[in-house]
């Protein structure tokens, strides 16, 4: 006789949280994945059809949306998103914004076609949420100058910035510089290189 | 010191009191370095969260891998008329690569490779000078020693308007192909291209980079190149080209 697990019907149910308990969720850390899983579930092919349909590709769709959660999360977390809308539509409407500033050049006409209208998008972003879109578009142009430095310059940056200051030494030793001064020289140049390229890829 | 190699040690506050309060005159009497200062300081901001950021992105990039795992037949569900358009394509695509393979070949990638590639070697000599200078010679040490990761870890320090850039880069592109990392050695030739006194052996190995990453059409714009240069392997480029059509 075949029996079936309860525990097999229970992972089999998806569970679908309310709008106050996805919000609830995306606060909390120790249960944020649930919400996340939803919201990409919800959201993931209107956002694939977004993108297609403004010069993307299939492969762009998760990283935008990685993008896009970083920035819900921290709206929320700041109590900027008061249920003016659909948590999803909020979500979508961030994830637009990230899309249409990697692309700026096509910027004018995704705004004419998009089915959520710059006006609409506009009452759903009450507080800052344009400065946020903005900031996590300049810790992902930094992000990308520092891939440019290869994986040991951008340690020796990272480590110079901790926080309390790790001392020059230190880091010589750790990442196999000759000397601290070797170490020193080489983070100022770097410094100087990633600090123009995030200046030229904001211009851009 | 200089005040620009004094803006590090003001992030990190590492100045003393009256060395900060000399870089401080300065910024005020020097526009631009305290331009300088704040561009540097906007990115030294940013940095700072960039740990954070990576960790929490990593996180949930992990979700969104394991959601999208879990459905694999959610992307196929209808055939809008795009889609059939796609299916034509692709089968017109794969008719074309059957097609090709049974056609005759002239010769294979990897058996041109045995014929005309020779690994790169560095023979210029460097005199003894700064501390960029010394990173080089140590790269270059690395680099005949065969240990080329750590060779390329050791060149990329050097500054891009270092006199010996386009050695170095000659040298990091020559190192991932020795790595038969071709897509990562493309960018190096390119930059060592751009010195005159480099530019046809980069050509030629980024025509090689190109061939073995599967870029046929950019590699024969580069041979061409090579080719109609009368330099650096003209004659083996010419060939190349011919057995290649």
């Amino acid at each position: 006789m075949i029996t079936i697990s309860p525990l097999c019907i229970h992972m089999n149910k998806a569970q679908t949280y309310t709008e106050q308990e996805l919000v609830a969720r995306i606060k909390d850390e120790g249960s944020r994945k649930e919400a996340v899983v939803q919201l990409y579930q919800h959201t993931k092919d209107n956002i694939l059809r977004f993108v297609l349909k403004y010069g993307g590709k299939n492969e762009d769709r998760d990283e935008l949306m990685n993008e896009g959660f970083l920035v819900l999360i921290k709206s929320v977390e700041a109590d900027k998103f008061q249920f003016q809308a659909q948590l999803s539509t909020y979500y979508i409407g961030i994830c637009r914004r990230i899309w249409l500033n990697w692309r700026k050049k096509d910027t004018a006409e995704a705004g004419r076609h998009n089915p959520i209208t710059e006006q609409t998008e506009a009452s759903l972003f009450v507080g800052s949420i344009q400065d946020d879109i903005e900031k996590e578009e300049r810790l992902h142009i930094l992000d990308g100058c520092l891939d440019e430095l290869g994986e040991r310059g951008k340690e020796l940056l990272i480590m110079s910035r901790e926080d309390p200051p790790i001392p020059w030494p230190k880091i010589a030793e750790m990442l196999a510089f000759s000397s601290h001064q070797t170490a020193k020289n080489a983070a100022q140049r770097f410094m100087k290189r990633v600090s123009d390229c995030v200046q030229a890829k904001l211009a851009a | 010191m200089n005040h620009t190699e004094n803006i590090l040690a003001y992030l990190r506050e590492e100045l003393s009191e009256a060395e900060k309060l000399d870089f401080e005159q300065q910024l005020q009497a020097d526009p631009a370095l305290a331009a300088e200062l704040s561009s540097q300081q906007q990115s030294w901001q940013l940095l700072g969260e960039l740990p954070a950021r990576a960790r929490q992105k990593a996180e949930i990039g992990s979700w969104i891998a394991e959601a999208s795992a879990a459905e694999p037949a959610a992307r196929i569900r209808r055939f809008s008329p795009v889609s059939r358009y796609i299916s034509i394509a692709a089968a017109i695509i794969l008719l074309a690569a059957l097609g090709y393979l049974f056609l005759p070949k002239t010769a294979t990638t990897e058996s041109l490779y045995a014929d005309y590639y020779q690994p790169y070697t560095y023979s210029q000599t460097m005199g003894a000078g700064d501390s960029t200078d010394s990173l080089f010679q140590q790269g270059v040490r690395l680099f005949k020693e065969e240990k080329f990761d750590l060779a390329i870890r050791e060149l990329q320090l050097i500054a891009s308007d270092a006199t010996i850039y386009a050695d170095a880069c000659m040298l990091i592109g020559a190192a991932y192909m020795q790595q038969k990392m071709y897509a990562s050695a493309i960018p190096y030739f390119q930059q060592a291209s751009i010195s005159p006194s480099l530019a046809d052996q980069a050509h030629w190995y980024q025509a090689w980079a190109h061939l073995m990453a599967g870029e046929k059409a950019e590699a024969k714009e580069l041979l061409q190149k090579t080719a109609a240069s009368q330099g650096y392997k003209h004659q083996e480029a010419a060939d190349l080209l011919r057995k290649l059509d």
